[in-house]
């Protein structure tokens, strides 16, 4: 009876531990792109993994990254202890408990000191930062698994490895280096195995142009990961298990004497991480191969010949461009969607590195920082404005872009840009309200007002944006501000407003919307009305409404940082941005995101019924009162972020509870630790 | 080979004090200063006045009269007071997720070390097996599993109950952290619980203690350091997590990490009030950790004296 509870709390823990296991695994057989529904079985999403450029490249760099740091991390480290090892007690202490700060501080606390520290070197986040990132922390647990070896070795056996006649030299690498070998090769199979694990430190350090596994996963999951993804985990979950197995089967056939099969294990350790390696090569290999076999491309008799699309060509210029989540037309491998990003390298030669963000605050923060290097970014009006301002975008050589001819008249001389020198409009639209009609009955509550987003009936129903700006203009509208407001009080009574409406929201969210209203998750959110079209084709029980109140209407525009500054790399720059305004690529970005063209040229070849839709191109009227956020003072801004702050953690004020609050927790610390090595001295004495 | 090889370590020290001292001197430099605005005759400026200016002179070709400098300042620190709650919220929510792991973690690591060891060996295997799937994946996971139209609410549909509103509440995520920092809760204390022999409990029970009082009396005293080391390993990443509470909780339930992200790549800039609440994370979890070192008697320090 006893045995049966064991076995059935054993077996509880495991099924805990193991059902997201199962839904990854399930999922990466299922047809459907939902993660919910089953749409029969599939090994489709195995294939399309190996051409898939971006999660097969950012696999490469990882463990690229993952080796190097690892490699580096336990020379350093094994030196760092032998070192250690022989220093004064005291001076030993110091260092190591210094050593160690890097893992036995919060992950997150870490990765924003070397960021800092980065940005305070001006060293460019990259490769090098995220490399230099990772030795940073494995080389604490090379020097916790060596050390202790050192101390169990004896110390005599060099000394008479010196009386036989051996040099200091020979000694240390006939007898130093084999004695402390299990700890070395622990050091560096953990290193590796942190290093490809890591999210929170890579997160704060990758920079633009090198993308981690983790990082790739991270921007999937505020949309929609793809099922690429888990057919991967599953197959190194697979590599994993039978390296397991095999080393399991082997060690219970052999039940050899302690020592010897602890070293067998190192061995099956070794040649899994081999193993998983190859895998994982061939898959990338195998990949590129088969890489674009199947796409659909343009003919190069579509293109305009006004500039030289081969100027750059075998050049080796790199463009990294930074756009807004599901912004541009991709191939995911279905329906052989074109595929804009790769096109263009087909076409020019240049190399892009395409990454994208989610609200233009995010944007700022990231450009603000420094150390990350874009060439194209991609910011709303306001945010162009405000960079402007801060002189952190340069102007544009129109020479380079003739195809700017094409964008509609009624786009020029914006005010956000008033010389028209900086931007060149990609997209427009407005934000309204996107609901499910099986969840809000429309004859009884007034879906056109932004008053039902805080209808209590629909607690736990709604989401809502997840940054300042459009939150704000919401709150805004509802009042009858306007959106563009420095006044103290008004932007007091909007945040209050949030507040209030805080304990009604299911979750803030940004592209994650995508998910959630197609699933049928929430019943009501604010949304830019382009998505919206995406979400409405794939759920038929969503619909969309302008609010009576008026709505930000925006306009999203191509920028190039001032950070670019050599001549090729801008002219690059600019043939990406004219490209993108090539009739033919307009157009199909379009159709791909659903937002609204100022291109005249893409918006003249859309089919009648798209640009007969009120929600691509609402009437005048129906846009009568949409306001355009204008770059706001800095005084405001800062109020802005700050009752931000407050309303997404809730929170009260003790002006002076902080200092007292850190002085009690330093000073505690310090009073166990003391009151801890004085008893241990007096236990000592008797 | 005790005077020469002392020197092996001068690389070390060089890249510990770039990489690891300026870093924290930075967090501190950071958290103590502001950047403020001047005239050019050097009179300190409000937001309100700088803002003014930069407007009158926008669009002339004239500078701007306003320059930026870093300043010592108290401001961040006193900001983050108001953000305290957030951290005892999280600090809460990570206690809660520890004692729930401890609870769970320490039968399993006693059963596991008094099987027979080609088992050990397995059920140490199963336990690390899902930590080598990428942490974002699992806990997005349990979104599929959680979610209003989620497995759960499914299986339980078929039974006629439910649903629950079990995604985007605190609970979820502590069942996150629970989850994700399970196994570093079982591993330390099952290599501890392997030290206590079979011959010591047994010893016990041989002068008359019952099952209770050899748990109370023997295992759980010789298992200390275990628990102490587990607390620690699974405390600390669950207190300052940024992402478990972003995917499982909606945003809607802020955590300390969250309102650091928030500050330095996130929705809010501001890199100097971001260094003081890491400032102030820091400390917190120093103190903490002496709490637990406190547990382990001070004898299996960093140092471990005992190997």
């Amino acid at each position: 009876m006893k045995k049966l509870y064991r076995r059935l709390y054993i077996g509880l823990v495991f099924t805990f531990l193991y059902a997201p296991i199962v839904v990854l695994i399930v999922n990466s057989f299922n047809q459907s792109k939902s993660r919910s529904k089953w749409g029969g079985f599939t090994l489709d999403w195995y294939s399309k993994l190996l051409t898939d450029e971006t999660i097969l490249s950012s696999l490469v760099t990882t463990l690229i990254v993952a080796l190097v740091a690892s490699v580096v991390a336990t020379v350093l480290g094994t030196a760092a202890a032998i070192g250690i090892f022989n220093m004064k007690k005291r001076w030993r202490s110091v260092i190591l408990n210094t050593s160690y700060l890097p893992i036995m501080n919060p992950e997150i606390v870490t990765g924003v000191s070397l960021l800092l520290l980065f940005v305070f070197l001006n060293i460019e986040l990259g490769y090098v930062t995220l490399i230099l990132s990772h030795i940073a922390f494995c080389v604490p647990y090379v020097i916790l698994n060596v050390l202790p070896k050192l101390r169990q070795m004896d110390k005599h056996l060099v000394e008479a490895a010196l009386d036989l006649g051996c040099n200091r030299t020979q000694a240390f690498w006939k007898v130093t280096v084999p004695e402390i070998m299990p700890g070395i090769v622990t050091g560096f199979l953990m290193s590796i195995t942190y290093s490809v694990d890591d999210f929170v430190i890579s997160y704060f350090t990758n920079g633009s142009s090198a993308q981690t596994l983790s990082i790739t996963i991270f921007s999937m999951t505020r949309r929609k990961v793809s099922p690429k993804i888990n057919a991967l985990s599953t197959l190194i979950f697979v590599v994993v298990l039978i390296v397991l197995i095999v080393m399991n089967v082997r060690d219970v056939q052999k039940s050899k004497p302690k020592r010897s099969h602890t070293s067998s294990k190192k061995g099956t350790v070794i040649l899994a991480v081999v193993l998983l390696a190859a895998v994982l090569v061939s898959c990338v290999a195998v990949g590129f191969m088969l890489n674009r076999s199947s796409e659909n491309t343009l003919d190069s008799g579509t293109y305009s010949d006004s500039v030289d699309w081969d100027m750059f060509r075998d050049k080796g210029i790199t463009l990294n461009v930074y756009n807004w989540g599901e912004y541009i037309s991709i191939n995911e491998g279905e329906d052989g969607d074109f595929d804009t990003v790769s096109e263009f390298e087909r076409l020019t030669g240049i190399n892009v590195e395409y990454r994208t963000f989610a609200s233009n605050e995010e944007l700022y923060a990231k450009m603000k920082t420094g150390g990350f290097n874009y060439d194209v970014i991609i910011p709303s009006d306001y945010m162009a404005a405000r960079f402007i301002k801060e002189g952190m975008i340069q102007r544009l050589d129109f020479d380079n872009i003739p195809n700017y001819s094409y964008i509609d008249q009624k786009f020029h001389d914006p005010v956000y840009d008033s010389e028209n020198a900086y931007t060149v409009p990609y997209t427009w639209g407005y934000v309204g309200i996107i609901y499910n009609t099986t969840m809000v009955d429309t004859e009884k509550y007034d879906v056109e007002s932004w008053d039902i987003l805080w209808n209590e009936d629909f607690a736990k129903n709604i989401l809502m944006f997840n940054n300042s700006r459009d939150a704000f203009a919401i709150a805004q509208f509802k009042n009858g501000f306007s959106v563009n407001t420095a006044d103290q009080k008004e932007l007091e009574i909007a945040a209050a407003d949030l507040r209030t409406q805080k304990p009604l929201v299911q979750s803030y969210v940004m592209d994650e919307i995508f998910d959630k209203m197609i699933g049928g998750e929430a019943a009501l959110a604010p949304y830019y009305a382009g998505d919206a079209v995406t979400m409405m084709e794939d759920n038929e029980d969503l619909d969309f409404v302008i609010p009576k109140e008026g709505t930000n209407r925006f306009v999203d525009v191509m920028c190039i940082p001032a950070t670019v500054t050599d001549k090729d790399q801008k002219a690059a720059a600019e043939m990406f941005i004219n490209f993108m305004c090539e009739t033919e690529v307009a157009l199909r970005n379009i159709e791909y995101i659903c937002y609204s063209t100022p291109h005249t040229g893409a918006y003249e070849l859309l089919d009648e019924e798209t640009k007969n839709d009120e929600n691509f191109y609402p009437s005048d009227e129906k846009l009568a009162k949409a306001e355009a956020f204008n770059v706001l003072p800095d005084s405001a801004t800062k109020t802005i972020d700050a009752l931000w702050t407050d309303i997404m953690s809730n929170t009260g004020t003790i002006p002076w509870l902080t200092p007292v609050f850190l002085v009690a927790c330093v000073g505690i610390a310090v009073f166990i630790n003391v009151y801890r090595s004085r008893k241990n001295k007096r236990k000592n004495e008797m | 080979m005790n005077k020469n090889t002392k020197w092996v370590a001068s690389p070390y020290l060089l890249w510990m004090v770039v990489f690891v001292i300026v870093p924290l001197v930075l967090i501190g430099v950071f958290a103590f200063t502001v950047n403020v605005p001047y005239d050019l005759e050097g009179n300190r400026l409000t937001e309100e006045q700088a803002s003014e200016l930069k407007l009158a002179y926008e669009g002339t070709d004239e500078e701007i009269p306003v320059v930026y400098k870093t300043v010592f300042s108290w401001n961040n620190i006193i900001a983050v007071s108001q953000y305290l709650p957030v951290l005892l919220n999280s600090a809460w929510l990570a206690l809660i997720a520890t004692l729930i792991c401890l609870v769970i973690g320490y039968p399993i690591a006693y059963l596991m070390s008094r099987v027979n060891p080609s088992y050990q060996r397995l059920i140490q295997m199963l336990i690390m097996l899902p930590m080598w799937m990428n942490f974002l994946l699992r806990t997005y996971a349990w979104m599929t599993l959680l979610e209003k139209n989620g497995w759960i609410n499914r299986i339980l549909g078929l039974v006629g109950i439910g649903p629950f509103d079990m995604i985007n509440t605190q609970g979820a995520v502590v069942l996150g952290m629970i989850y994700n920092y399970l196994p570093f809760m079982i591993l330390p204390l099952y290599s501890v619980m392997l030290k206590i022999q079979n011959t010591t409990i047994e010893a016990a029970q041989d002068l008359g203690a019952g099952n209770i009082r050899v748990f109370t009396k023997v295992v759980i005293p010789l298992s200390m350091p275990g628990i102490a080391s587990g607390i620690t390993m699974v405390f600390v990443p669950a207190v300052s997590t940024f992402i478990i509470s972003r995917m499982l909780g909606g945003g809607t339930n802020m955590l300390i990490g969250d309102l650091i992200d928030l500050q330095f790549l996130g929705n809010a800039y501001n890199p100097n009030l971001g260094a003081a609440i890491s400032l102030v994370l820091m400390a917190f979890i120093l103190l903490c950790m002496s709490i637990t070192n406190q547990l382990d008697n001070g004898d299996e320090e960093m140092e471990g004296k005992m190997l």
